[in-house]
């Protein structure tokens, strides 16, 4: 079990985006319910669906990252020079290689002494970072560490599936970490489950089972006539339920033993927003009280996968932490399957709440491949 | 609400104990759903969807709920 406490890391900033280039409601997704609006309200009702936002083609989750890292770094007068590592956590990065880190460390104009890595982590990818992050400044490694973390889903117009449409929406969000001479505590909590490794997954597109035409074309219908393509995700999600419902209650008790806190220490608990169901059980389970936690924010923004626990925090209680020292727990499970959650005394920091944010792109998809075959056909080592 | 009140709740329909579940309208991921999160709630009883996808009727879920508790 990875439990670690830390004292003297502090959390100085964070900015939180969203794009609003799209925005899908639920309402005009009848289709996806039998065209039966007994059964889209009965869904609504239930699992919380609502607005989602996406950022447009050609815009990616580092691509936010930028934005949003720029606007944290002005707004609190931080000298991009001054940042010792950047962390990019996403499931989303831009390539195969290089790492999206090293797209960022270009585009925030960062110092060649600067250290940069990726982590390719799921649901629980924000308190991983925040935890490497942590790990790093006690350790002296580090004294300033830029953690970017997002994700955005690309969903292809011919081929929407109610999952990817409904559940997930496009965010992304930089947190800076400093190094405190006064005591700052922080205490992480974090597991793992790979027999679960099935249960959410992208079976094709990297090596395992590379991307190839027949791929493309194959799209498989469930015992239930859900549609799914091998590339695009698939996701076993009674089994996530169960096990959000076996473990995350019983790692919230962990969590809460291991930092010696009661819940009546917390002031509030931001639950990763996996549905209004999963999020209202799990907190109930673990004896968490009404006013301490929010189903809110799934409705208002969707599932922000790596960051969906910050996106509560931020959406339901930046005003808090803006002003004063809070004691806050963040929870995230899902993809792994994992979960890892963190108590942390954060406040008097600079955040602004979610921003919508329109982006434009700096070249579509086209523009993108014509980009690289320009590139390459005219390149020559001799000539 | 009694069980049978808190399963018309879940299905938006009446049922007794011969109501085969898989024939209900409503029969769904959403309402196995539902009723895990109603086993936890209202009986503190921890079930998994594969053991709800495995009971034919409202009675069976009623008698599987009863030898859990």
């Amino acid at each position: 079990m990875a439990v670690s406490q830390f004292n003297h890391v502090k959390i100085s900033g964070i900015e939180y985006v969203v794009p609003n280039n799209i925005c899908r409601n639920v309402d005009d997704y009848l289709h996806f319910f039998d065209n039966n609006p007994k059964k889209l309200q009965r869904a609504k009702k239930i699992i919380g669906y609502g607005t989602r936002y996406s950022a447009p083609e050609g815009v990616t989750a580092s691509d936010i990252c930028e934005y949003a890292a720029n606007t944290l770094l002005s707004k609190i007068n931080m000298d991009n020079k001054s940042i010792d590592v950047l962390i990019f956590v996403s499931q989303s990065p831009d390539y195969f290689a290089p790492p999206s880190s090293q797209v960022l460390h270009k585009k925030l104009q960062l110092s060649e002494s600067c250290a940069v890595f990726d982590v390719t982590q799921g649901c629980t990818g924000y308190v991983y970072g925040l935890w490497l992050a942590s790990s790093l400044i006690e350790s002296g490694a580090a004294k300033i560490v830029l953690l970017c973390a997002g994700d955005n889903t690309y969903i292809d117009p011919e081929f929407e599936q109610k999952g990817k449409s409904l559940l997930f929406s496009d965010a992304a969000s930089a947190t800076l970490l400093e190094y405190s001479e006064d005591i700052v505590k922080s205490h992480y909590y974090i597991g793992s489950k790979g027999e679960g490794y099935e249960s959410i997954i992208f079976p094709a597109g990297r090596n395992r089972l590379p991307v190839s035409e027949k791929i493309l074309k194959t799209v498989i219908t469930d015992k239930d006539g859900n549609k799914w393509k091998l590339h695009e995700g698939f996701m076993d999600g009674l089994a996530v339920f169960d096990f959000t419902m076996n473990t995350v209650p019983e790692h919230i008790a962990g969590l809460m033993q291991s930092s010696k806190y009661s819940i009546d220490d917390i002031d509030f608990f931001a639950i990763h927003q996996a549905n209004k169901q999963i999020v209202k059980t799990v907190a109930e389970k673990a004896g968490i009280p009404e006013s301490k936690y929010s189903v809110e924010t799934f409705s208002k923004y969707g599932n922000h996968g790596g960051i969906s626990c910050l996106s509560n925090l931020i959406d339901i209680y930046a005003d808090n932490i803006k002003n004063k020292m809070q004691k806050v727990a963040l929870i995230s499970y899902g993809t792994g399957l994992s979960w890892a959650s963190a108590v942390l005394d954060i406040g008097n920091i600079y955040c602004s709440g979610i921003q919508l944010t329109h982006f434009e792109p700096e070249r579509n998809h086209n523009e993108e491949f014509e980009y690289w075959v320009n590139k390459i056909s005219n390149y020559s080592a001799s000539k | 609400m009694n069980f049978y009140e808190k399963l018309a709740d879940i299905f938006e329909e009446d049922v007794t104990d011969e109501t085969i579940l898989k024939d209900l309208d409503s029969y769904d991921s959403l309402s196995i759903l539902s009723i895990i999160a109603m086993c936890d709630k209202d009986y503190h009883i921890t079930v998994t969807a594969s053991e709800i996808r495995a009971l034919d009727t409202v009675g069976d879920l009623k008698a599987f709920i009863e030898s859990r508790k």
